[in-house]
């Protein structure tokens, strides 16, 4: 006989991470939740923005959610890839699309079919194969369609999303469903003999029991547990705001400059900024010349690197508590939602839940780990000549990003570790995106007929470019959401 | 133009392994400026009983492009739905290993979770009686899976049985339709690059010498390039998988043709009994240090219901891997890359799963290492994983009947098999992996057939009550036996198909 369910899960954070875990719990455990609770605890309020993956959008519908909706209607917007300028410091630009680019020929890949008939070269130019990129480019919005048939089922998208008014909306949808929550400046923890967490101390001598404790809170990574992982130079992150101007793209912006990655995260009414950049670095100044203005930012160390055993005894670290990815990987909340996952697969009774513990810090400890090669992927390949770079393509990188970087230099293939957080596609695009070249193609390759293959890109390419005359610019089509919810 | 260097493939040594590496290169490599060479000599033999198979052959197959009627009237193939295992965890105890999941399609909790929260604990049979392929292979019953993912129908897959020998026989002909070209001879010599260590040439009994760009060593157990020339190394897991003998005896059909595979385990390893159309494969597996080959071979016929066709076929063998699985210009595939006893069927797999990373990594002739060691790297966890699957079955039981089986139940296991048995144990939770071809519900059979059972399990089990838990229970039980009684008979299933396949005209 299992033991007794648990009663009582407090989750701690003031940011969207906890409440995004509160509606997960609520939802799929149904019947047998326990009572959730979330006391937001002051601290950090997350960052300027959040740029995901396109996993977030079906994770989101599956806990209730409609994305779109919910990205409309906090200020947020939508993400069709991701746009690089200075990958090299005399290189082309470079767009990272999601969703299918082109179309495998049986067990060859479209890279590989273009690479065949010498169309790799520049390697960017593969994303221009991609309807994502097409509608990125000009500024349009559509979204996929549930017909094989159709260009557009192979579109997929991501979102842009204000982290505090996400948060904002998540409480009042908690609300709601009668998720309770309270505020606190700090929180303490009692213990017994066996480490487990018995009781919470919340301000003004108020205390709280709870079987389970899920923590959010950034503060909550400064153990021995911590495993940091290297960014080279890239010591220190700047983030600030800034009012939007022009037209809302629907991909997120990279830049590499002199000495920082710049990120742009473009919502409604401003725009997310975050930098990585060395703390020898005058934040401030470099930020306010690259942008043309004042600047008011918050800055901190990068801390990259994840927790080694987030869950011990009855507590567990989750999000900004657990993992530090660079904001360059663009794993903002869909590394939540595989922890969500993960932890519904093996949540625990009351009691003792050791073999559930050691699963789910296996699990996730592979999963961010690949988040982190990703970030690694994009600093080794980079080509620019600053020192600054320099040291970041000398982060020694893992088996799994040399392995990948070895096997795809060779022959344009490869073998990822498991649970790899972004996916096959998405390394491929990135590696092109980067400049990454392969010295052959796969063989295989060689077996489709010359004029039979440039027709069929020929084809792919006609759709892709006729498609977008029925998408709406991206602001109308935000618009459109809106006045849907507003009715 | 193509720049690609490797024009030029031999393949070392016929049987399943070397025709099933031909067959793939020749449908895959097709329109490719790849010449395609398989040497083997009739005067090395084969194990030469039946082979059974998992679902992933259909997909082999059908990649061929190999019509199913055809090949199982070829092959005397018949279907398989399960391994039944006899005495593993107990002697008396029996429970089948299926192709296929417990409970009803969809579910948010996996099987096994309601079943061990509110069945009956003293009924080891129970949980058999939730899965269609079990209680289809109990009744000798068979169908096709449906497509309708909301039908009961559709929660299995099924396999074949079939003779090897013929196996091969039947590739050689559709290889050599597509221009493999087949040359008999023994291999006397292999000649090497002095500067690389790469593989040149093989030189036959008869002096003819056979050059190539690469070299797939299909060769057996010596592994003829891999390791005789080439030196990759052998990891044994014989402390961990002690049996490292076999005999092999094909005996005559019976009246019953049962869609499933017996493992029976005997005193110091396990016999298998595989149904063909035409014969019985039976075989012994054992190991020579709790048991010598004579009495190997009493218990083995002792097992038989027909009588034996043949005289037996003896293997010795060493449970483990090449170190290397690919090596400069060369790759090994089947018993060449390493051994696993046949108790899961692996066997055929192993081989697809390396031709699967094989072409997917095909050489283009310029040996940048990174091919190798990404072929070497997955073909490593797959090996593994498979190597403690096999295993558990012989940790997790309760015999003590013999010295053989008293090492089993307390010989150490590798700390990823430790792991998975221990999260089983305290939570019903099989370890979540994406390579590997044992999914949950291959480990929960075993887990639960062989008598372990989680101290916990998915406490969203609480959403039911017991009489609720347990009416779904039966009526899911009852649905499936009048379900399964509903379906044809294995001999007719096979009957049906050959004769729609005559119909049909097909060659």
């Amino acid at each position: 006989m299992s033991p007794a369910p648990l009663r009582s899960l407090t989750i701690l954070g003031s940011g969207h991470e906890g409440w995004l875990i509160a509606h997960f719990l609520h939802r799929k455990l149904g019947p047998v939740r326990p009572e959730i609770a979330v006391i937001e605890v002051e601290g950090d309020d997350g960052p300027a923005g959040l740029s995901t993956l396109p996993g977030a959008v079906e994770w989101l519908s599956g806990i209730g959610f409609n994305p779109v909706q919910l990205a409309a209607g906090t200020g947020g917007a939508l993400k069709l890839g991701e746009s690089f300028t200075g990958v090299s410091t005399t290189g082309a630009d470079a767009f990272l699309p999601f969703g299918n680019v082109g179309a495998a020929a049986g067990p060859v890949q479209f890279h590989q079919q273009l690479a065949r008939l010498g169309l790799l070269n520049p390697p960017q130019n593969y994303a221009g194969h991609a309807l994502s990129t097409r509608l990125a480019k000009a500024g349009r919005f559509m979204g996929p369609l549930d017909d094989p048939r159709s260009i557009r089922a192979g579109l997929a998208f991501g979102l842009h999303l204000d982290a505090r008014a996400l948060r904002d909306a998540l409480k009042q949808a908690g609300a709601r469903l009668g998720i309770a929550h309270q505020a606190s400046q700090s929180v303490g923890f009692e213990r017994d003999d066996d480490g487990r967490v018995t009781r919470l101390q919340l301000d003004d001598g108020l205390t709280r029991e709870s079987d389970f404790i899920i923590d959010t809170r950034a503060e909550a990574r400064t153990d021995k547990r911590w495993r940091p992982t290297s960014l080279g130079a890239f010591d220190r992150v700047a983030e600030t705001s800034l009012p939007r101007s022009g037209d809302l793209p629907p991909f997120t912006i990279n830049r590499l400059a002199g000495d920082a990655w710049v990120r742009q995260i473009p919502l409604k009414n401003r725009s997310g900024i975050s930098a990585l950049l060395p703390s020898s670095l005058d934040a401030q100044s470099y930020l306010s010349d690259i942008f043309g203005c004042d600047v008011d930012l918050t800055s901190t160390p990068a801390l990259a690197g994840r927790c080694t055993q987030p869950w011990m005894t009855n507590y567990l670290r989750m999000g900004a508590a657990a993992w530090r990815v660079p904001a360059l990987a663009g794993a903002d909340v869909t590394l939540l939602t595989k922890a969500c996952d993960r932890l519904l697969q093996v949540f625990p009774h009351s009691g003792p839940s050791e073999a559930e513990a050691i699963e789910y810090n296996r699990l996730m400890g592979q999963e961010v780990d690949t988040a982190l090669d990703f970030a690694h992927l994009l600093l080794v390949t980079q080509t620019r000549t600053e020192a600054v770079w320099q040291s970041a393509r000398a982060i020694t990188p893992s088996g799994n990003v040399q392995g990948a970087l070895d096997l795809f230099r060779s022959r344009g293939r490869l073998m990822l570790d498991e649970f790899c957080h972004h996916g096959e596609d998405i390394w491929i695009a990135a590696l092109l995106a980067m400049g990454v070249v392969p010295a052959r193609h796969d063989p295989q390759a060689d077996a489709l007929e010359e004029t039979a293959l440039r027709a069929r890109i020929a084809r792919i390419d006609e759709l892709v470019s006729q498609a977008p005359a029925t998408s709406l610019s991206h602001d109308h089509y935000l618009d459109r959401v809106r006045g849907e919810l507003a009715s | 133009m193509s720049d690609n260097k490797v024009n030029r493939v031999l393949i070392v040594g016929g049987g399943t392994a070397g025709w099933m590496t031909a067959a793939a290169l020749s449908k895959r490599l097709n329109g490719l400026d790849v010449k395609i060479e398989l040497v083997e000599s009739e005067a090395i033999g084969t194990v030469g009983v039946g082979e059974a198979t998992l679902p992933h052959i259909r997909h082999f197959n059908a990649g061929l492009g190999i019509d199913e009627a055809d090949f199982i009237r070829e092959t005397g193939a018949t279907f398989k739905l399960a391994i039944e295992f006899c005495n593993w965890g107990r002697i008396g105890d029996s429970y089948f290993h299926p192709f296929g999941d417990y409970g009803q399609p969809g579910s948010a909790i996996d099987f096994h979770h309601l079943w061990s929260s509110f069945a009956p604990d003293d009924v080891a049979g129970a949980l058999a009686a939730y899965s269609v392929p079990i209680q289809m292979a109990r009744k000798d019953r068979f169908a096709v899976p449906s497509a309708d993912q909301d039908s009961l129908l559709s929660t299995y897959a099924y396999a074949y049985q079939f003779d090897a020998g013929r196996y091969a026989r039947y590739l050689r002909t559709y290889c050599e339709a597509r221009g493999v070209t087949r040359t008999e001879g023994r291999i006397q010599q292999v000649a090497q690059d002095p500067q690389t260590g790469h593989i040149q040439s093989v030189t036959l009994e008869d002096g003819r010498s056979l050059s190539a760009d690469f070299f797939i060593d299909c060769s057996g157990f010596r592994g003829l390039l891999i390791e005789q020339t080439l030196q990759a190394g052998y990891e044994s897991w014989s402390h961990w998988l002690p049996c490292d003998r076999a005999i092999a005896l094909p005996s005559a059909t019976t009246d019953k043709l049962p869609p499933y595979t017996r493992a029976t385990a005997l005193e110091a390893g396990w016999a298998w009994r595989i149904p063909l159309q035409h014969r019985f494969g039976n075989g012994h597996v054992y190991a020579s240090d709790f048991m010598d080959d004579t009495r190997a071979e009493t218990l083995l016929r002792e097992q038989l219901h027909g009588e034996a066709l043949a005289e037996p076929n003896r293997l010795r063998f060493l449970a483990g891997k090449r170190k290397q699985q690919w090596v400069g210009n060369c790759v090994s595939i089947g018993l060449a890359s390493g051994f696993l006893e046949p108790l899961e069927s692996t066997s055929i797999h192993l081989i697809q799963v390396g031709l699967a990373y094989l072409l997917d990594l095909f050489p283009t002739g310029d040996w940048p290492g990174a091919d190798s060691a990404a072929f070497n790297k997955v073909m490593a966890l797959e090996y593994e994983r498979v190597r403690d699957f096999l295993i558990l079955h012989y940790k997790a039981t309760e015999r003590d009947d013999s010295a053989f089986w008293n090492y089993c139940r307390t010989m150490p296991v590798p700390d990823s098999l430790e792991e998975r048995i221990r999260l089983f144990r305290e939570r019903g939770l099989v370890s979540i992996y994406e390579k590997g071809v044992f999914l949950a519900p291959s480990w929960v059979s075993v887990f639960i057939g062989q008598g372990l059972r989680p101290q916990r399990t998915d406490p969203r089990c609480r959403a039911y009550t017991a009489d609720q838990a347990r009416a779904g229970m039966r009526a899911l039980q009852s649905d499936i036996a009048r379900l399964t009684d509903s379906l044809p008979d294995h001999h007719d299933a096979i009957r049906q198909l050959s004769r729609a396949h005559l119909a049909t005209g097909a060659a």
